[in-house]
């Protein structure tokens, strides 16, 4: 692989490498089927007593993700959407969307499960 | 004067024993809590709104204000009510309401829960009923104001307050 393809490469190689598990995200409509993404968790504001990914989970979860990844074909994650991680539910509060295709999602936990 | 701790009690109770703000909350009464300074800052208020999920309501005692304002009135405990509003999405599942409408809610519901040494007839909302033994009923007089949580979300904090009757 030449240098150049190395880079490109990067974002994806780094998620692949250090996503421990999966984000899936809801149709905030509830029409479309559920899309499952790499990520990677990023420190939030805060720190809080529990691992992400475990249960019940921090109520603040930041994830780094790909938003311009293929597999969002009908919507992309925005900002009141659904997303489950590590079996918790938490809506989208935020998309910060950088210029190269990263987002980091600002999620919340959910008192009741995503559809109730 | 009396323990805001066992005040903070009775008006927790009294907001989750109104079925219409339970329903707003997913039926779920565990998700109204009151916030006790137990732990200093291993569990501080800032932290529990925090670690406050959505929807929720915080309630927390924020002020013992002193004064002469009546001929039986010389304590005021007022208390912080914080509200994170549950999301709208999924277009299942129950409703969402806006925390001001959520505050209407608490102020203008039937009170079940109350100190059983006060006559309760079932159908006095929060602003027309005592919680405890030597508590007025709260001041007419409420606030909400909108303020944010750390990542950006809307978080809205109602303010009530409970006149003592006389000094104990």
């Amino acid at each position: 692989m030449s240098f150049f393809d190395t880079v490109s490469a990067v974002d994806a190689t780094i998620l692949a490498t250090f996503t421990e598990k999966q984000v899936t995200i809801h149709d905030p409509q509830g029409l479309a089927l559920d899309v499952t993404v790499d990520c990677i968790v990023k420190n939030p504001v805060f720190e809080e007593d529990y691992v992400p990914g475990s249960s019940p989970g921090p109520t603040n979860l930041w994830l780094f993700i790909r938003i311009d990844n293929p597999l969002f074909t009908q919507y992309v994650p925005a900002m009141g959407g659904g997303a489950t991680y590590g079996g918790v539910d938490y809506n989208i509060s935020r998309v910060d969307v950088d210029r190269e295709g990263g987002a980091t999602l600002v999620l919340l936990k959910r008192s009741q499960p995503w559809g109730q | 004067m009396l323990d805001p701790d066992i005040i903070l009690d009775f008006l927790v109770g009294a907001f989750q024993s109104m079925p219409q703000v339970l329903l707003a909350l997913g039926n779920d009464p565990t998700q109204i809590i009151g916030h006790k300074y137990l732990y200093g800052k291993e569990h501080s208020l800032a932290k529990t709104l925090f670690e406050s999920s959505s929807p929720s309501v915080v309630v927390a005692f924020a002020n013992l204000i002193g004064g002469n304002f009546s001929g039986m009135t010389v304590n005021k405990y007022q208390f912080e009510v914080y509200i994170k509003p549950k999301n709208a999405a999924p277009t299942t599942g129950s409703p969402a309401y806006s925390p001001p409408h959520l505050w209407y809610l608490m102020m203008t519901s039937p009170v079940i829960v109350v100190d059983p040494l006060v006559t309760n007839p079932g159908t006095l909302d929060i602003r027309h009923i005592r919680l405890m033994a030597n508590l007025l009923p709260p001041d007419l007089v409420t606030n909400l104001r909108h303020q944010q949580d750390p990542t950006g979300a809307d978080l809205f904090c109602g303010q009530i307050q409970f006149p003592e009757q006389g000094d104990n």
